[in-house]
């Protein structure tokens, strides 16, 4: 039994480490945060920036498995909680389709020449119209 | 008449506070002759309008600095071991008000914090890592989970050594000297910035997009 428990926290520990650089690493190379770190000319506080993103990783993971309570709670908490989350998974998905060249692509296909700050702006609006859509009608099942 | 060798080694990129650039703000300049060196050195390479608050950038090649240089009246043979192509950025001060910058950092902060978070909670629930754990644990021990067992703990334990060796460092204390991937991820994004900048300073014609 023993020996069991021991091969089963080697499994453990190897996933952990496993998923854990495939998720940061995806996260550190998918953009997100070089373009708000550039855009905030913050590039003094990267190190703070990366050590958030850790404690925050290892929080997240603990608080979904253990279903851990938050220390503080509220509605400001959990409102400064949804923007800062609205704001990495808007920015994720626009890296998400720049990565893949989604936007080039199209734009050599049919040949689109002017105006493509209406088409980024039109992204952007339609994922406000689709995300108010999947929570207000119940997509998510709820 | 013999000509002295100029050494210009060009940055891709400056950033000046001040509306005048000379080429000794923007390059490093070397010559055995140090009058020529100094004479060099203060030809002026751009200027900005004054009194602007807006920042402003300028995209220049060495040949338009080989031109000035010539301009300026010195016979020297130009040896450029730098970019061929640099930008110089102006902003009218070095550091906007304090609590901005603060408001700034404490907003990406939080970004990093609960992005970081909600990544790791939606690849768990993803890749249902709790049920893929309990499939383990019966197989390995032949009893059911009851959803707190070793798995998770060392699952848990070993994320945060995966983390840790990833951005290689906690806080201030650094596993190794190597930049830290965003580090480098910052630098790959600011090289194809400036990249982007100066070939579309470059293009003139504007039919080519993709040829």
């Amino acid at each position: 039994m023993f020996l069991r428990q021991v091969l089963l926290c080697f499994v453990g520990l190897s996933a952990g480490s496993v998923i854990a650089a495939g998720i940061f690493a995806f996260l550190a190379i998918i953009g997100v945060f070089p373009r708000l770190i550039g855009n905030t000319h913050t590039t003094g506080h990267i190190i703070l920036y990366e050590t958030l993103m850790i404690v925050g990783g290892i929080w997240g993971n603990v608080m979904d498995l253990y279903h851990v309570k938050m220390p503080i709670g509220g509605p400001f908490v959990l409102a400064v909680y949804g923007v800062s989350i609205g704001v990495f998974v808007g920015c994720l998905v626009m890296s998400l389709a720049e990565t893949l060249k989604a936007l080039p692509v199209l734009n050599r296909r049919i040949r689109l020449s002017v105006g493509i700050q209406y088409v980024v702006l039109a992204i952007a609006a339609g994922k406000l119209l689709g995300a108010l859509l999947y929570f207000m009608k119940g997509f998510g099942g709820l | 008449m013999n000509s002295d060798t100029v050494y210009l080694k060009l940055p891709q990129i400056t950033e000046v506070y001040k509306p005048d650039v000379a080429l000794s703000d923007i390059a490093e300049v070397h010559c055995q002759n140090p009058s020529v060196e100094a004479k060099v050195k203060a030809i002026k390479v751009t200027s900005f309008a004054k009194d602007t608050k807006k920042s402003a950038a300028y995209v220049g090649s060495i040949l338009e600095l080989a031109k000035k240089i010539e301009a300026a009246g010195t016979n020297v043979q130009i040896n450029n071991v730098g970019e061929t192509d640099f930008i110089v950025k102006y902003r009218a001060k070095p550091y906007p008000p304090v609590l901005f910058e603060w408001i700034k950092t404490a907003f990406v902060a939080c970004v990093a914090f609960c992005g970081a978070a909600f990544a790791i909670m939606t690849f768990n629930n993803d890749a249902n890592v709790t049920d893929v754990f309990a499939n383990l644990y019966r197989l390995a021990m032949g009893v059911e989970s009851d959803g707190i067992t070793v798995l998770e703990a060392s699952y848990s334990v070993g994320l945060a050594l995966g983390i840790l060796v990833f951005f290689n460092h906690f806080a201030s204390w650094k596993i190794t000297v190597d930049p830290t991937p965003i580090e480098v991820e910052m630098r790959l994004y600011e090289e194809n910035l400036n990249k982007a900048l100066i070939q579309n300073h470059g293009r003139k014609e504007s039919g080519i997009d993709v040829s």
